[in-house]
């Protein structure tokens, strides 16, 4: 029977993905809510995440033990963008225009580039009635939140940190120079 | 026929903004979030029917409740009225109470009508953009601070379902919250 007390708890920054290590060899890694970024930890540390895990690995124990792998954040979005695709017009039975072919697009390279650079995944995408896509990264209702729009070809983000100055980029072309401007805040998040 | 409900609204009375499943959308029962933003369209209030819309549409959801029998019978019912197409449903509500949004700087007036008689509106202030066409995108319409405050105000909402098969609270329950 496996034993926390040999394991050691990592969690990913990007990915929000725990990885649970024991003897060197990764056993299990499950995406969890609520842990530190890039921590590594053991039970005692942590209890209540260590609780989480209990859970979850209480469930596959009459399987025995073995690695699973649940999709990853990114594996997630990447999803969500392929059912963007049927999204076609009136999709919401109010009219919305079906999401265009190329902000999909424009999202999934986002996506690649802030998974290469192992920077933050974002909280959430959302289509709106125009086609376009927003995507966002939020850290509660009083915290840090940027939301980037997309569309086929232009992009437009805000940044918006408590306490300071709004920063805010108006609708400009999807270019390599935008993105990096996007992706310079999301590594602040 | 329902009662009319355009009565002064209190602080603790939720709202709720509706979550649709389609034909394309919110399939085997996963709901997704929306964006809180008006729609992008003019304005019909007689005097500012040149500018966009500062509307976002709500129902009054405790108002919907009922002495005996399914709680969210009234809303589906009302919502199916008003909804021909027998491929959509009414899913749930992203919820929150007047008195959260109030306090995001918003302000709340009832709108109930015949049809729609739990009908009221968020109103979003100081947003007086000229009405034209040919807009791309939601950023094209809507100021970044505007934009923000309505992303925060979704980010405090609360999602719930009322299918009967996954029903997991009434009205009554999110009010005891």
């Amino acid at each position: 029977m496996f034993s926390f007390d040999d394991a050691k708890y990592k969690v990913k920054k990007t990915t929000r993905q725990c990885r649970i290590v024991v003897g060197g060899v990764a056993m299990l890694a499950i995406s969890v809510s609520s842990v530190p970024m890039n921590a590594s930890f053991r039970y005692d540390d942590y209890p209540s995440i260590a609780k989480e895990l209990v859970a979850k690995v209480t469930n596959i124990d009459s399987q025995g033990w073995k690695i699973v792998l649940t999709n990853s954040k990114y594996q997630e979005l990447e999803q969500l963008l392929l059912q963007f695709r049927e999204y076609c017009d009136d999709w919401d039975g109010e009219g919305a225009k079906a999401v265009q072919p190329d902000a999909i697009k424009n999202v999934s390279d986002i996506l690649n580039r802030l998974k290469s650079d192992d920077l933050r995944l974002p909280d959430d995408i959302l289509p709106t009635e125009f086609g376009t896509l927003c995507i966002e990264w939020s850290d509660g209702p009083s915290g840090q939140l940027l939301n980037a729009e997309i569309s086929e070809d232009r992009m437009a983000f805000y940044f918006d940190r408590p306490g300071e100055k709004l920063i805010s980029y108006r609708p400009d072309s999807f270019n390599r120079q935008n993105q990096d401007n996007l992706l310079r805040f999301v590594a602040q998040l | 026929m329902a009662v009319i409900c355009n009565k002064p609204l209190g602080p603790f009375e939720w709202l709720g903004r509706n979550l649709v499943e389609t034909p394309t959308i919110n399939k085997q029962g996963v709901v997704k979030d929306k964006v809180v933003y008006p729609k992008m369209k003019a304005d019909e209030e007689p005097g500012r029917t040149h500018l966009f819309t500062n509307k976002l549409s709500v129902v009054r959801i405790c108002r919907g409740s009922h002495e005996s029998g399914f709680p969210w019978e009234e809303h589906q019912r009302i919502w199916a009225s008003m909804n021909k197409s027998a491929t959509m449903k009414l899913k749930g509500f992203m919820a929150c109470s007047v008195s959260m949004v109030e306090s995001s700087g918003y302000n709340v007036v009832p709108a109930a009508s015949d049809k729609n008689p739990y009908h009221a509106h968020i109103i979003i202030p100081n947003y007086d953009i000229p009405y034209f066409e040919g807009a791309r995108m939601i950023s094209d319409i809507l100021p970044d601070e505007v934009k923000k405050n309505l992303d925060r105000l979704r980010g405090v909402m609360t999602r719930f379902i009322i299918d009967p098969k996954e029903q997991r609270v009434n009205p009554c329950d999110i009010c005891k919250k």
